[in-house]
């Protein structure tokens, strides 16, 4: 019964990506097994557990800029849960980025901890808090008040962080986070490959989860909400309860990513945690497409890709090329990456056909 | 705290107001009219205020600087508008954000180039430089003239939107501008004059504040939060709501800022956060369509 | 006892009366249609039943429940339905999908966050039941800006049958069809079945008389009339009202 119903990919068809179904298995073997997923995204993993013993020697840095991307991409495809599938244009999410790093490297450099599940457990209880708490109060707005009140919540812990010396360092940030350490100090992950297979491993579980979360009832229901709330609403979905449930989860898995990203780091400061973090996640999930979950991934792998050939091409002016690609984008290549294939893909198809 | 004390801060925490109000005036208008989420107002703001400086020092003319700099920018905003904006008005409200966000970061890093990343000052003219008695504390004059000026363009500007046809027609544009364009009013042009009036404005502020606040690559996006805050507080598409809305948040920015500046910015999220929840409007706000 | 009962209902728009003293009462299985000029308040009175609005004044029941002001969501739950004027539909999603979401709602599955939607049998099979029945299960995979008007005034029905309704609301299920696309959607509804109560906005009087077992006549906010079709055909104030209408 299954087959018939998932959609087979009207490849002539180049409308904006609304939770597409590539990423689902096209047969039934695949989607018991696989748990639904692809078999070309379990492929992909060949190459990412490759990767590093591949360039460690000819290009060491590339380790570093590959678990960057990675730690980005959960937190840009939490974010695109948000802002692609449930339709919430969220400004502010840096705010948990944040909380999870900050809550990391508090527990690090001030009290000496730095068990990574206890770092964990700490953040998703801080951004399970703070994302209830913004999530009842943004949820009752929309549009434009919306937007804005999700970026004075990230400008206000930013603030916050900047002012509570003491505990977070203040306007130099906290720096000397040490390794995380799995099950007891014999155990720490030191940075570079160890570090890198941490993140893979981290990043895969969560692309998992969203995934099954994206396809699942709950995920699907957000989708018909961004498409039509009042609809959903005349058919009996307390439209309110799935957008809290959705900023909770966006939330979370966002703070995971800033554990990670403290411990990659070794550092953070208020400016990770603040509109201009905040307002680059929402480009990067655009750049690679929305309503999908490898889009955000490529869209993080593209930006980071760009941003340091750029910063050491042009150091100085290289923000002004930034914002001249944002604005080009825009105009002409709205759909991402994802967007772009799409179209490519529906050539041919109409060419064949 | 004494009376004094509410006094000084008081008036400062007005001027402040009035220099949001010229921001958020703008900003409030170009989304109640023409639906955009103007990131870059900032950077108009900033222009304002760095071209004011040059042109300050090299005619020695504070008030030439304060005619030339809005006149500039204002025709950027012009450029801008017809060159960029036009293309993306029927596209979802995230679009223009991210234009007006890339444009915001083009422009911080050319005013970085052009004038360097150092704190620059911009003198007040001679005729307002120094101190003046208030009762019994030294103000500076400076700051009164901001003050007068702020509500003199308030003033100007309701009288504009209460008394002119160009002012019923804004005013019936943010309420439904397709039946504006029916009337045979020429949509597009107003749009323009909107966007524009709105930078040069912002730049006008800019050049204001440049002897009370520094001039520094950053101020863009300081002053762009506080502008949003007052724009939400105060209601879209309301330039009550701008004036209103500034010198509430101008007022508890400074007094927070100078009693508590730990928690400043927090709690004027806090503000912010109460006032949407008994009216998720802003203040003034109408229903947006 | 009656199955919806209106009582007094009023409705005023910042001065502008809208709905007068609307007093209705519809028996279970019935199929009432509400007739009237322009204006005269009809989707007002939908709105309010379906809880859209709230009204000025006056009481909604469901039996003897009363519902008056309670939510959309609430009044789907007790068993009310209905379709809307200006296609409300999710149009980028498939015809599959807009159905599916109604039945998954209604079996209350929607808190499912992480086994995949493929695999709940029962809403997928009663979703496939709902499309075959309004004939749509051959363009399933379609998305619905895709469809034909007239197939997704189709879907409309079927979005809202798919919550087993007790009751189900149709705003004027005809409007903007042409000759076959109406004929075919009279067909669709005279053979839903006999105990689903319908109550029907309409304009077009020939499909009001093949398929209502009793008519309301709304005029400026206020019934002038109730009856079966022949007694309201004959009576004066309708006529007045209608032939009395230069158009």
């Amino acid at each position: 019964m299954a087959e018939e119903l998932v959609a087979s990919r009207d490849l002539t068809s180049v409308s904006a990506p609304v939770s597409r179904d590539e990423e689902v298995a096209p047969n039934s073997f695949a989607r018991r097994w696989l748990g639904g997923l692809h078999p070309a995204y379990v492929l992909m993993l060949v190459p990412l557990i490759v990767f590093p013993f591949a360039v460690a020697d000819i290009f060491p840095f590339g380790v570093s800029l590959a678990t960057s991307i990675l730690v980005l991409s959960i937190f840009t495809m939490s974010l695109d849960l948000l802002l692609g599938y449930a339709g919430l244009p969220s400004f502010g999410h840096a705010a948990f980025l944040g909380l999870g790093a900050y809550a990391t490297a508090i527990f690090s450099v001030r009290l000496g901890i730095s068990n990574f599940a206890v770092s964990l457990l700490v953040a998703v209880a801080l951004a399970s808090v703070g994302s209830m708490v913004l999530g009842l109060l943004a949820l009752r707005t929309s549009g434009v008040y919306f937007l804005m009140l999700t970026l004075a919540f990230a400008q206000m812990l930013s603030a916050l962080a900047e002012k509570w010396g003491p505990v977070t360092g203040g306007t130099n940030g906290l720096p000397g986070v040490k390794a995380p350490e799995l099950f007891g100090p014999t155990l720490s992950v030191p940075r570079g490959i160890p570090y890198y297979f941490l993140t893979l491993a981290c990043t895969v579980v969560c692309f998992f989860v969203m995934f099954r979360l994206v396809h699942s009832p709950f995920g699907r229901s957000l989708i018909g909400i961004h498409q039509n709330e009042a609809r959903m609403r005349a058919i009996g979905y307390n439209t309110r309860l799935y957008k809290l449930g959705a900023f909770w989860v966006a939330g979370v898995f966002a703070s995971i990513a800033g554990v990670l990203y403290a411990y990659f780091n070794q550092f953070i400061s208020p400016g990770d945690v603040g509109f201009a973090v905040s307002g680059t996640a929402v480009l990067m999930v655009l750049l690679g497409g929305e309503a999908t979950l490898i889009g955000p991934v490529l869209g993080t792998a593209a930006y980071v890709v760009i941003q340091n050939v750029l910063s050491s091409m042009f150091t100085g002016r290289w923000q002004l090329i930034l914002g001249a690609l944002f604005v080009v984008f825009v105009l002409f290549a709205r759909g991402g990456i994802v967007g772009v294939w799409v179209r490519i893909q529906a050539r041919r198809a109409r060419g064949a056909a | 705290m004494t009376a004094d004390f509410v006094i000084v801060q008081g008036l400062n925490g007005v001027a402040y107001g009035l220099l949001l109000f010229l921001l958020a005036a703008g900003l409030s208008l170009i989304f109640g009219m023409m639906d955009v989420v103007n990131l870059a107002h900032g950077s108009f703001f900033m222009l304002g205020a760095y071209i004011g400086y040059s042109a300050a020092r090299a005619t020695h003319n504070f008030w030439l600087a304060l005619l030339l700099a809005p006149l500039a920018v204002g025709l950027l905003g012009v450029a801008v508008e017809i060159g960029l904006l036009k293309r993306l008005y029927r596209r979802p409200l995230l679009d223009q954000v991210i234009l007006t966000f890339g444009l915001s970061f083009m422009a911080a890093e050319l005013v970085k180039i052009i004038w360097g990343s150092s704190e620059l000052v911009l003198q007040p003219p001679d005729v307002f430089a120094g101190p003046v008695d208030v009762v019994g504390n030294t103000y500076p004059v400076y700051r009164l003239f901001v003050i007068t000026i702020g509500v003199a363009v308030a003033l100007v500007l309701w009288l504009v939107e209460r008394r002119t046809r160009l002012g019923a027609i804004i005013r019936a544009g943010v309420v439904d501008r397709q039946m504006v364009a029916a009337l045979g009013v020429n949509i597009g042009a107003v749009f323009t004059g909107v966007f524009a009036f709105g930078a040069a404005l912002a730049a006008f502020g800019g050049v204001v504040a440049g002897p009370v606040l520094s001039l520094f690559p950053g101020m863009d996006a300081v002053v762009l939060i506080n502008a949003l805050i007052v724009v939400v507080v105060g209601g879209m598409g309301t330039l009550t709501g701008a004036f209103w809305g500034g010198l509430l948040i101008g007022v508890a920015v400074t007094f927070l800022t100078v009693l508590v500046p730990q928690v400043a910015l927090v709690l004027t999220f806090v503000v912010m956060a109460t006032i949407l929840l008994v009216r998720p409007n802003g203040l003034f706000g109408m229903k947006l369509r | 006892m009656a199955l919806l009962s209106l009582q007094g209902i009023c409705k005023n728009f910042a001065g502008l009366v809208v709905l007068k003293d609307v007093s209705i009462s519809i028996e279970p299985g019935e199929r009432r249609a509400i007739i009237g000029p322009n204006g005269a308040g009809k989707t007002t009175l939908f709105n309010i039943v379906s809880g859209e609005l709230p009204p000025s004044s006056g009481a909604v029941k469901l039996g003897e429940r009363e519902v008056t002001g309670l939510t959309p969501e609430r009044m789907f739950r007790l068993g009310l339905a209905r379709t809307f004027q200006k296609n409300s539909l999710f149009l980028d999603l498939t015809t599959q999908e807009n159905v599916r979401l109604a039945v998954q709602a209604h079996q209350r599955q929607g808190h499912h966050w992480f086994r995949p939607w493929w695999t709940f049998d029962e809403v997928n099979q009663r979703t496939r039941a709902v499309l075959e029945r309004a004939g749509l299960w051959t363009r399933h995979l379609e998305p619905v800006k895709n469809l034909s008007y007239g197939e997704q005034r189709q879907l409309e029905v079927a979005i809202a049958l798919a919550g087993e309704p007790a009751l189900l609301l149709l705003d004027e299920p005809t409007a903007g069809m042409s000759l076959a696309e109406t004929a075919s959607s009279v067909a669709t509804i005279g053979a839903l079945p006999r105990d689903l109560t319908l109550l029907i906005i309409e304009h077009d009087m020939d499909t009001v008389f093949a398929l209502a077992d009793q008519i309301t006549v709304l005029d400026h906010g206020q019934v002038i009339a109730n009856g079966t079709p022949d007694v309201v055909r004959k009576d004066p104030q309708v006529r007045a009202v209608y032939l009395g209408e230069v158009d």
